[in-house]
Parts: C-alpha cells; structure tokens; sequence
C-alpha cells in the first residue's frame, strides 16, 4: 500500500510539472504568433478593429484637408530630389498619395515623422541624428531602379512620405580610404511606402 | 511503544509522499527558468523592439578612430580583381559602453571592392549595427576621398549565424559598380570605377569597429566566417576564387589583449577563407 501511495505521489508531481511546462510553453507561443520581427506593431483581431474605426474617422477628415495636403506637397523640398547610387527618385505626389495616407497609421506628417524617430532601423543607422533637430515630412510619389522591399517593383512609382533630417556622416570604407571632414552633415531619409506600410528606404546622402 | 511505532509508520508515510513531491517541484521551478528568457523577448517583441547587440565587453571606449579593422585586404597593385565576392556568416559585435551615439559608435562586417590607386574610393556592402541597436544591411559607395559616400540600410535582422553572400560586382554594359546582398542590386555607382579608380581594384574582406573596445562579430564558438572569397577578373568580368599564395594582407588592429583580458582574433580557416570574433586572450 505504502508503495502505491509513493508511486502515485510521484506520478502526481510529475503531471504538475508536465503541465505548468505546457502552459508556459503554450504562453511562449502565442507570444511569438503576435510578435513582430521587424520592428512593425504587433496586432490582435481586436486591434484591427478599433483601428477600422479610427481609420473611418481619418477618412472623413481628409475629405475636409485634401487641398491643405496637395498645398502642402507641391511646396516639398523633395519634389525632383534623386538619391542616384541608391537608385531612388522623389516625386511630386499623386492624389492617390493623400488617400493612402488618409488611410494609413501614419496619416499626418508629424505620425510619419514620429514613426520614423521610433524606427528600430533608422535609430541604427542614423542614432541620436533623428532627434537632435527636427526632420520634415512630405508625401511624394517615389521610383526606384534597386528596391530592397517586397512590394516594390523596379520603375514602379507608390506613394510615400519621405522624412528627412540632417546627421553626422556614416563612413565604413577600408583601409586607405579617408572619412570626410569633421562636421560633414548629410540627408537622413526615411521613405515610408503607404500602400504596404513598410519603411522602403533609409538611406543616408552627403 | 505503541504509540512510537504509530509515530514513525506516519512519518515515514508523510516522507515517503514529500519527496517525489518536492522533487517534482523543484524541476517544475528549473524548466520553468529555462523557459522563461523566451518568454521575456517575446514580451520585448510586443514592444515593437528588434533584437539588440548585447552587453559591450569593455564599458570604456579608448581611443575612436574611424576604421579598426580584423580580415584580410588583397594587396594593392597585385591580382585583376574589378569586383569581389564573400560569403559572411550574420553575427553581430558589442560596442563598447561609453560612447552611446550610434553613428559614432558601430561595428559591421562587410566585403568591399576598392580602388586600386589608393584614393579612398570603394564600393562595399555588409552588416552593421550601431551602438545598444539592432543588425542591419547596409551598402556604401564611395568615388574618392574627394567625394562624400552614398549609403543605403536595410530593416532589422536577426544575428543568427546564417551566412550570406555580399558582392561588388563590375557591370561592363553600365560601366559602373553594383553593390549586392545575396544577388540582390542594392547601389549602383553613377560613376566608372575604371574613370575614378587606378586598377587593378582591390578586394577587402573586414569586420570593423569605430573602438578597439568594442567587439568585432562572433565568439570562439560561433565566430564570425569569411568563406568563398573571391575577386571578379578584369579581363573576362567573372568571378574567380582568391588564391591563398600571398595575395591577401592580414589585418588585426585589435590582436592586442585589452584591459579585460580579451583581443580580436583574425584566424584563417581553409585558405583563404577566415574567421574573427573576440575572445580570451592567448588562445
């Protein structure tokens, strides 16, 4: 009898054990289903739809500003701009332009600059450059001859906001090759594809 | 006596069914300690944070430059080479505490294709990260030290080891330099290296860091792997295996032992091909 207690004392403990492991792994999974790797938000179905609801609102309050979005565009100081080793053209905005936007998580220019600020990546690239002055905002329409992205196709143009802001060179070169001067400031950018909500670029011109 | 024997028989009982119970605990506390740093990057994921570098080794930067540098450089004036071709295993090197800014402050690996007239010119893609951030992509041109560079950076990646392919490639219908990731054109030069650059070009496969304090990518047991090194020939614009017969200059700014103990290793594996990481010193 004594023996039977014994074995069914310690079956008992094991099947606890057992069990926490799955609920802690069970935790571990669900965790990883609704974690983003690439630094975009991390969503739940109930997520979605008070986003839906907050996008139907933007929607009817860009009907109100669509001319102070195109006013604002056509005065951008990226219209024309090229990047031409990175292979990037920038644009005037389209129309589509302000309706992508209107019905993006990043529908004003201070949201696309705040976003870009935040970005895992551009913060690596470009460090402590994204907030030591204050990077502008515009929406253009982009073209690229070496897109990185899925999404993005050779010659294609899309809608974007194009962020940009002055930092400190970044210089990797080997042995032989020479930094630019000290002081050296160059064009941080950010360009923020609006139909795949997807950074597209970051790129870095001096 | 009785009551003594009573005494014992429910003692022994009570043991009998504590200690399969306790042991049981006590592995139930064990995995689920094991489990649990899971558990913590999944939370940081949620956050929207992408994995960072870890600790820096040394929590003081010594002295900045601009380029210390652990790998092998092809020889200036020797070989054929337009273009070159290495493949990298992906990790990533702790940069050194004191020095927060991470444009000032970054550690890469990369292959890179350069001028062969020692103007500074070079066209080079790789990894880099900068300091506490995450790995990234990145690719950079440059036409001489009298221009400034061009780069381009991609989106967060993991460092896990896996290796990748980084290219300079010659593109004789553009004339002009590609820089590529795994096949993929990520710059293409708006200048002809052959106009801007004295040939033969050279090839240089490095990890790089802006301190000798931070680490370069990789640990004794998972170092950081330079394989397949190849050079592209300027007579039929193909790429060709590097010979190991003296073509390569070694480079290790960092083969001294630091204060804590530890020094860039530079170590070559099947010539040509190598590894770095930073480990004890004297191994």
């Amino acid at each position: 009898m004594a023996h039977i207690r014994r074995f069914f004392a310690a079956h008992l403990g094991l099947l606890a054990a057992i069990a926490l492991i799955s609920l802690v792994g069970a935790s571990v999974a669900f965790a990883d289903a609704v974690t983003s790797t690439k630094g975009r938000p991390a969503t739940s179905a109930v997520t979605h739809a008070k986003a839906g609801k907050k996008l139907a609102a933007k929607r009817a309050r860009l009907v109100a500003s669509k001319l102070r979005y195109r006013r604002t565009a056509h005065k951008a100081a990226t219209s024309g701009l090229t990047y031409p080793d990175q292979g990037v053209s920038v644009y005037a905005p389209s129309s589509q332009g302000q309706s992508e936007a209107a019905a993006s998580p990043l529908s004003t220019p201070a949201a696309a600059i705040a976003a870009f600020q935040q970005d895992p990546a551009a913060t690596s690239a470009f460090g402590s450059a994204l907030t030591a002055s204050t990077p502008t905002a515009s929406l253009a329409t982009v073209t690229e001859q070496n897109p990185v992205v899925s999404g993005v196709s050779v010659g294609v143009p899309y809608q974007a906001w194009v962020v940009r802001v002055q930092g400190p060179v970044n210089f990797y070169g080997g042995p032989g090759s020479t930094p630019p001067p000290a002081g050296t400031q160059c064009d941080d950018v950010g360009i923020y594809d609006l139909l795949h909500a997807q950074w597209s670029e970051l790129i870095q011109s001096c | 006596m009785k009551l003594v024997s009573v005494w014992s028989a429910g003692a022994r009982t009570a043991v009998s069914w504590l200690v399969p119970v306790l042991v049981s605990l006590l592995l139930v506390v064990l995995v689920a300690a094991a489990v649990m740093p899971s558990v913590a990057g999944a939370h940081i994921g949620l956050h929207r944070k992408a994995p960072v570098a870890s600790v820096a080794a040394l929590a003081n930067c010594g002295t900045y430059k601009n380029s210390w540098f652990a790998g092998y450089s092809g020889t200036v004036g020797q070989g054929a080479s337009e273009g070159a071709y290495a493949t990298i295993t992906r990790r990533v090197g702790a940069a050194c505490g004191s020095d927060h800014s991470q444009t000032h402050n970054a550690v890469s690996t990369w292959a890179l294709i350069g001028s062969g007239s020692n103007n500074g010119g070079y066209v080079q893609s790789g990894t880099q990260a900068g300091y506490g951030q995450c790995l990234t992509y990145f690719a950079q041109t440059h036409r001489s030290n009298s221009y400034t560079p061009q780069t381009k950076y991609g989106g967060c990646i993991s460092a896990d080891g896996s290796r990748h392919g980084y290219s300079q490639q010659y593109g004789a219908g553009c004339h002009c330099e590609y820089a590529k990731i795994d096949g993929t054109v990520w710059m293409t030069t708006s200048w002809d290296p052959y106009a801007n650059w004295g040939y033969p070009f050279t090839p240089q496969f490095f990890g790089e860091a802006n301190y000798r304090e931070s680490d370069v990518p990789g640990s004794a047991a998972a170092p950081t792997d330079f394989a397949s090194l190849q050079g592209q020939n300027g007579s039929d614009n193909n790429f060709h295996g590097l010979t190991c017969n003296g073509f390569l200059t070694h480079i290790n700014d960092g083969a001294a032992t630091r204060s804590d103990g530890n020094a860039w290793y530079d170590r070559t594996t099947s010539c040509p091909s190598f590894n770095i990481y930073t480990d004890v010193a004297g191994h």
